[in-house]
């Protein structure tokens, strides 16, 4: 009986491997699940290495080399909160018209964007600060952050600007260029990686960390890593592959065996890399970073583009056209947006943690090499189990249940280990075990979470695409607009108890017995807080699996009805469509009695339609 | 491509984007002036808001004080790059002027001073009763500290800033991470400040012959001679001299507490007197010069990670192994750690006699 079904398998694999089974809805090939495979197993271990650098604190290039005030980075924010705005205008109207935007808008959208390049550059070179009064009370105020002067504000603030206009510009550019060969996610790996495989060798190369003073230290530093993160290298192999159908169960499929098995390079490549070097020694950054990225980023292009992305959606010249005000109020007719938008603000109790993980590696545990590798990989393989269950789980338990289930999980973990701090903290060894334990535990019910956070995510766009005609993903980020300023407020108020306990630029601070336990449980315990609070506003997601295949059913027609010139934009008539009777969310509330008033046709014939 | 299908002839499923009710409610919400209007401002009251409020949460003040039943207390000093001497005696405005000599500073907050890159040095005044040992954590540049005469809690002796008990130093509190650059810098002819109207003349001094002395702190190295009436070298005290060659524990003392000796990473010798009993968490860490270690019977508690990332590649111990199971308290990790593919415990010697010399 096994024997005929591994036959019955193996037989299928090369029936389909050119051709996917269009008997069964599948439109991928196992051909291209090969190169799905091959393309995020090198896509995401070329991010193992990039994940050991970034401007912040928890960095260890940072915290070992640099030395920089915690709280200026919360300044950074500071300086890039009213500029976040502008450039997500910008920006929505450029990447959700997929770089194809009207000739006006686009002669307007460029001269912005050269402008900001030049206003930026100007900044850097000349000091700006000469034009304020030296005794003023803006000077004295900029003077008396942390790391931060009068001076390195305009730098910071070029910086800014500089790279917003320089990103735009770029983005515009190989949008046009490469979204119409590429598709809309992974085009930016091939813009990027050779500008990326340069960056990472500044990276360790240029003896920034070597400035005595701290104001110059900080700012040059932001100078050099914004550079760096101008040129990203996301794991986009992973986004194609969950949009590489519109079946829904094929994606499942896809994503929880070569999306999940192609991890397993990241995992080999996270346990290799510290054995290679000490964070604490620079060679590890200019010779072992570099030297894992650019071979794997070089492979990752070798198959990224052998993956389609199959969204149903009208061909790119009879798109919808996506305007400002339409993407923004648009994506506020979404009521699931502004669900999440309550539980992120409710989370922003958390930020400014420090990263738990880190104390307990580097300084209760005090790893490096082998055991610091071993003990990584460990916790990083939490998450592989769950993700082969997690298609049954999702199936069995609706969205709501799992993200509460998920905030219950939260908040009885950080209990414990707040409990933990607070009676053992002094037993280091058995402190840090218990606490990676729990934090293991607490990942791996997690990660059956996760998945379901990603999938809804896809589904969210597919929702918003339903309502809209456009995905517009990036409008999404319009809520941020409302919580930015809250959060930015409330995310200060854990660093600043932070400095007051002690932690500034010194994470020795953390081999502080009394220190560490300050440091580590007033932050969590505002964090519990956070987590209890949010269960609340996910008590009313009702968007589950019976509305999302209506939605994808809608996707379909719709691509059916743009081939033949039906544009929702221009119609004026002449379809029959059923009667929707009571909407929730713009979706028949009885979707079974709608869907059997129409005439939908058959699996077959909707698999004979070519997707775009 | 599949079948011409005739979609006239077809009943299809409801979509809003075909429903004119639906289109129509959309074309007229973004198209609303009004409703744009109120958008706009809400965004940008809010994001106005949040600038102003974080800002003014980020401002420091250059000096932070606050009244305690016990006094005036120095809970923060955010130094510029211009604040080389920092004045701990009266209360003062945010700026560090108008010194209020009716409010005298009785104590000074843990972590006060906290990764300060300027600051030279520190003068305490004779009415100040508490310094906490975590008070000035990570000034990295500091080279002295002066306590004006008539304090009865604190003293300075070779740079190093002591407790007192009935007269006599009986704490180290706090060595200055930058002491060895005063004495470079005496070595090429600087006249040491003794106060900090001296201070002035010093550091120009230094800025004068900055290639000098920079090459004579390059060569430093000092020796600190504790005081006989000594009994506990401080949490902190010596962290992060890096041209510390040698501290003399003379017999009398009793206890090095958490992190005493962390970081001098020029630390050759460490000679634990025949009194001592308790040696705190991380007391030697990061002590890579250190070599040989010896515990004498008196000591009855080690804590965790003591000698961690120490030079020594084992420790001796005059205890047997039965009598330190049975009479000392051992922290966790306590034995230091050497790498060998993994990292193992160093051996630990026991019976064993100090070597001379």
């Amino acid at each position: 009986m096994a024997n005929e079904k591994t036959k019955a398998f193996f037989q299928d694999i090369k029936d389909h491997w050119h051709e996917p089974d269009r008997s069964k809805g599948n439109f991928v090939p196992y051909k291209e699940y090969l190169h799905i495979f091959l393309g995020i197993m090198f896509n995401y271990a070329a991010r193992s290495p990039l994940g050991y650098i970034g401007f912040g604190a928890s960095c260890y290039l940072i915290m070992y080399h640099y030395n920089l005030p915690y709280l200026a980075f919360s300044v950074v924010g500071l300086i890039g909160l009213p500029l976040g705005y502008i450039w997500n205008i910008v920006g929505w109207i450029v990447s959700d018209n997929l770089g194809f935007m009207p000739k006006k808008t686009a002669r307007s959208v460029n001269t912005f964007y050269m402008g900001s390049f030049l206003i930026g550059l100007l900044l850097l070179v000349f000091d700006a600060s000469k034009l304020l009064p030296a005794d003023g009370a803006l000077v004295s105020m900029l003077d008396s952050f942390a790391g931060i002067s009068a001076r390195s504000v305009f730098k910071i603030f070029g910086i800014q600007i500089l790279f917003g206009g320089l990103g735009g510009l770029r983005d515009i550019f190989w949008r046009k260029k490469l979204v119409p060969k590429y598709g809309r996610y992974k085009y930016i790996l091939y813009s990027n990686f050779f500008q990326k495989s340069i960056a990472i060798i500044l990276i360790g190369w240029l003896p920034v960390y070597n400035i005595q003073d701290v104001d110059e230290r900080f700012w040059i530093a932001y100078l050099l890593f914004s550079l760096f993160n101008l040129y990203s290298f996301d794991d986009k192999m992973e986004t194609c592959a969950f949009l590489c159908s519109p079946n829904v169960q094929e994606r499942i499929k896809i994503r929880t065996y070569p999306v999940k098995i192609a991890h397993l390079l990241n995992s080999i490549v996270a346990m290799v890399i510290p054995l290679l070097g000490e964070f604490s020694d620079i060679n590890f950054y200019r010779y072992v970073l570099p030297g894992f990225f650019i071979p794997i980023a070089a492979l990752t292009l070798v198959f990224a583009g052998k993956v389609q992305e199959r969204i149903p959606q009208p061909p790119l010249e009879k798109k919808q056209d996506v305007s400002f005000w339409y993407g923004i109020f648009e994506v506020m007719r979404n009521k699931y947006n502004w669900i999440n938008t309550t539980a992120t603000l409710i989370d922003a109790l958390g930020n400014g943690m420090i990263d738990i993980m880190a104390v307990i590696y580097l300084y209760s545990m005090r790893l490096s090499g082998l055991e610091y590798s071993l003990l990584t990989l460990l916790f990083t393989f939490r998450g592989t189990i769950p993700n082969f269950i997690a298609p049954y789980i999702m199936k069995k338990f609706s969205y709501r249940t799992l993200k509460l289930f998920k905030q219950a999980l939260f908040t009885v973990s950080i209990a414990m280990i707040i409990g933990v701090l607070a009676i053992a903290g002094e037993n280091v060894s058995f402190c840090a075990i218990t606490l990676y334990i729990i934090l293991w535990i607490r990942g791996f019910l997690e990660e059956i979470v996760k998945m379901a956070e990603s999938d809804m995510s896809r589904r969210m766009g597919d929702y918003q695409m339903y309502l809209s005609g456009e995905r517009l993903e990036n409008f999404g980020g319009v809520f941020s607009w409302f919580i930015a300023p809250v959060t930015t407020i409330v995310g200060l108020v854990i660093p600043i108890m932070l400095l007051s306990s002690g932690f500034n630029s010194n994470w020795d601070v953390f081999f502080i017995d009394a220190a560490r336990f300050k440091l580590l449980a007033i932050p969590l315990a505002i964090d519990l807080v956070g987590h209890i609070l949010m269960m609340i506003p996910f008590g009313f997601w009702n968007y589950n699996n019976r509305q999302h295949d209506y939605v994808m059913k809608v996707l379909v027609q719709r691509a059916e009805l743009a081939q033949e010139g039906y544009i929702p934009a221009e119609y004026k008539g002449g379809l029959t469509f059923t009667e929707s009777g009571k909407l929730d969310g713009e979706i028949p509330v009885d979707i079974e009695s709608v869907v059997a008033a129409a005439d939908i046709g058959s699996a077959e014939e909707l698999a004979a339609i070519k997707m775009n | 491509m599949g079948e011409k299908r005739d979609y006239t002839q077809r009943v299809l499923l409801y979509d809003p984007m075909f429903d004119e009710k639906m289109r129509n409610a959309s074309e007229n919400r973004y198209k609303s002036k009004w409703k744009r209007a109120v958008f706009v401002i809400v965004i940008v009251a809010s994001v106005l808001a949040s600038i102003y409020f974080s800002f003014y949460s980020l401002e420091r003040d250059r000096y932070a004080f606050k009244e305690t039943e016990n006094g005036i207390m120095l809970s923060q000093f955010s130094g510029r790059e211009t604040d080389r001497v920092l004045y701990i005696d009266y209360l003062r405005d945010k700026d560090g002027n108008q010194p209020d000599t009716s409010k005298p500073v009785t104590q000074v907050r843990e972590y006060a001073i906290n990764c300060n890159e300027y600051l030279n040095f520190i003068y305490i005044s004779k009415t100040v009763e508490k310094i906490e040992s975590t008070s000035f954590f990570t000034v990295n540049n500091l080279y002295g500290v002066f306590v004006e005469e008539g304090n009865e809690h604190y003293r300075v002796v070779d740079g190093v800033l002591y407790e007192l008990e009935n007269g006599q130093p009986v704490k180290a509190v706090f060595s200055p991470a930058k002491r060895a650059y005063v004495l470079a810098a005496e070595a090429v002819g600087a006249a040491v400040p003794q106060s900090p109207e001296q201070v002035e003349a010093f550091l120009k001094f230094c800025e004068d012959n900055a290639e000098e002395i920079d090459a004579a702190y390059e060569e430093y190295r000092y020796t600190v001679d504790l005081p006989d009436t000594v009994k506990v070298v401080g949490h902190l005290a010596f962290a992060y001299n890096e041209k510390l060659r040698k501290v003399v524990l003379h017999e009398g003392i009793v206890e090095l507490e958490e992190m005493a000796l962390f970081r001098c990473s020029q630390m050759e010798t460490v000679d634990f007197p025949s009194t001592l009993q308790k040696i705190g968490s991380d007391a030697l860490s990061f002590c890579g010069e250190v070599k040989y270690i010896y515990i004498p019977a008196g000591v009855t508690e080690i804590g965790h990670h003591a000698f961690y990332n120490c030079g020594a590649e084992q420790i001796h111990m005059e205890l047997s192994e039965e009598e330190a199971d049975e009479l000392v308290d051992f922290g966790d990790a306590w034995i230091p750690k050497k790498r060998n593919v993994i990292m193992k415990a160093v051996p630990v010697l026991y019976n064993q006699e100090k070597e001379v010399g």
